[in-house]
């Protein structure tokens, strides 16, 4: 890396930035943000920028039918699954195993690069939900949880010493249901989930993104 | 703290990103309807015509199907991952058509007027608040070059011939203009 490639990639960093840059020009820029972390702070600066300015544009609805045509040039897709109980977990499961495949979500050991994080939700062995956290969100918990008896639920998050950091019920319907909820990311490390008898139904570790 | 039922609605982008590349129906349908106004919206930006927008709309959903496993979500949102997809798609699309002069812009237009939308509470509404008063700012001829650049796609030398003026001066307005906003923005950089 020389000064004068440093002032070369400066004077291009703006088109790059905004994506105007082509061939040999981006290459040549490319190259040297390879060699020079203060040119690639100045581009990622820059690109910023364009970021920002990209969220300023007013949304315009598209002309009618576009959600339709869309959908048809990704292909079929799957109508989810409206089974009781098992079906529905099962569809949820096969989105987050798609996800998994995908590189998706991460299981708590594996790619850092995935949007999620999913830990399974047990009843003695058996695995009767899912929690899904996305790195984005952390303060959010996606919960699918197989509901094998409607009535009223306690949701307890718990910290690492066992101790109650929160407390809500929810009234099931049944059948696998989503729930979303907020919690103090930082404090709570799993979910217990009891039914109005008292009895634990399910619990599972808070994945950590 | 609430535990609560909620629809697909109040999902989280990525979660409804990882539903469109599994085949979802019903993750894909709201994907589609979550983001579809703002993806157009990108693309009539640049290009300004109704069918080459939605033509390159379409692109851009598909394209965010098809790597939905590349999106980084330590690199940003999932609106600007999708809107640069968008962008760069109609920067492709106007560089193969760019053959009448370009409209030399209303800003109003480009930037719109209020907020933008009703997710966009709070903090994201206040600095775009700030943003659009920063560039309302910026003199009039880098205010310019900066929206034929950013939101029409010219590169320097066609702002250059756009607007009559030496290359080296169109790319130091738009150089300049960026370089303010970045320092209006970065005092809202949190730490990370
Ligand atoms: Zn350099």
């Amino acid at each position: 890396m020389t000064g004068a490639d440093c002032t070369r990639c400066r004077e291009l960093a703006p088109e790059l930035a905004l994506g105007l840059l082509g061939g040999h020009e981006r290459a040549e820029v490319l190259a040297h943000l390879e060699a020079c972390p203060p040119c690639r702070d100045e581009v990622a600066r820059l690109a910023g920028v364009h970021d920002r300015l990209r969220a300023l544009v007013p949304p315009v609805e598209p002309p009618a039918g576009f959600e339709e045509r869309v959908l048809r040039r990704i292909g079929p897709v799957r109508p989810r699954r409206r089974l009781p109980g098992w079906g529905r977990i099962a569809a949820a499961a096969a989105l987050v195993g798609a996800a998994f495949a995908g590189g998706w979500i991460a299981g708590t050991t594996t790619a850092p690069a995935a949007p999620m994080v999913a830990a399974p939700l047990l009843m003695g062995d058996r695995h009767v939900g899912d929690v899904l956290v996305s790195r984005s969100r952390p303060d959010f918990l996606s919960v699918y949880l197989d509901v094998t008896q409607p009535g009223r639920l306690t949701c307890d998050l718990l910290r690492q010493d066992g101790t109650v950091a929160a407390s809500t019920v929810y009234d099931a319907s049944g059948g696998t249901e989503w729930w979303g909820v907020e919690s103090p990311a930082d404090a709570v490390a799993s979910v217990r989930i009891a039914d109005a008898a008292g009895g634990v139904v399910a619990s599972g570790e808070v994945p950590r993104p | 703290m609430a535990w609560r039922a909620r629809p697909v609605d109040g999902f989280p982008d990525d979660l409804l990103l990882a539903g469109l590349a599994s085949g979802d129906a019903e993750l894909s349908v709201a994907f589609v309807r979550r983001f579809q106004s703002r993806v157009f919206g990108v693309a009539m930006a640049v290009l300004g015509d109704p069918c080459q927008a939605e033509d390159v709309a379409q692109q851009a959903f598909e394209r965010a199907w098809r790597h939905a496993a590349v999106f980084d979500p330590r690199r940003g949102s999932v609106t600007t991952w999708l809107t640069a997809i968008t962008h760069h798609l109609a920067i492709d699309a106007v560089r193969a058509r760019r053959a009448a002069p370009v409209d030399p812009m209303a800003l109003e237009e480009v930037l719109g007027a209020g907020p933008d939308g009703p997710e966009r509470a709070t903090l994201a509404a206040e600095s775009a608040a700030e943003l659009r008063a920063a560039i309302r700012a910026l003199p009039a001829e880098q205010a310019r070059a900066l929206v034929l650049a950013a939101f029409r796609g010219l590169t320097a030398r066609e702002v250059a011939e756009s607007e009559g003026i030496p290359v080296g001066t169109a790319k130091t307005r738009i150089r300049t203009a960026m370089v303010r906003l970045a320092a209006v923005l970065e005092p809202k950089r949190g730490p990370s």
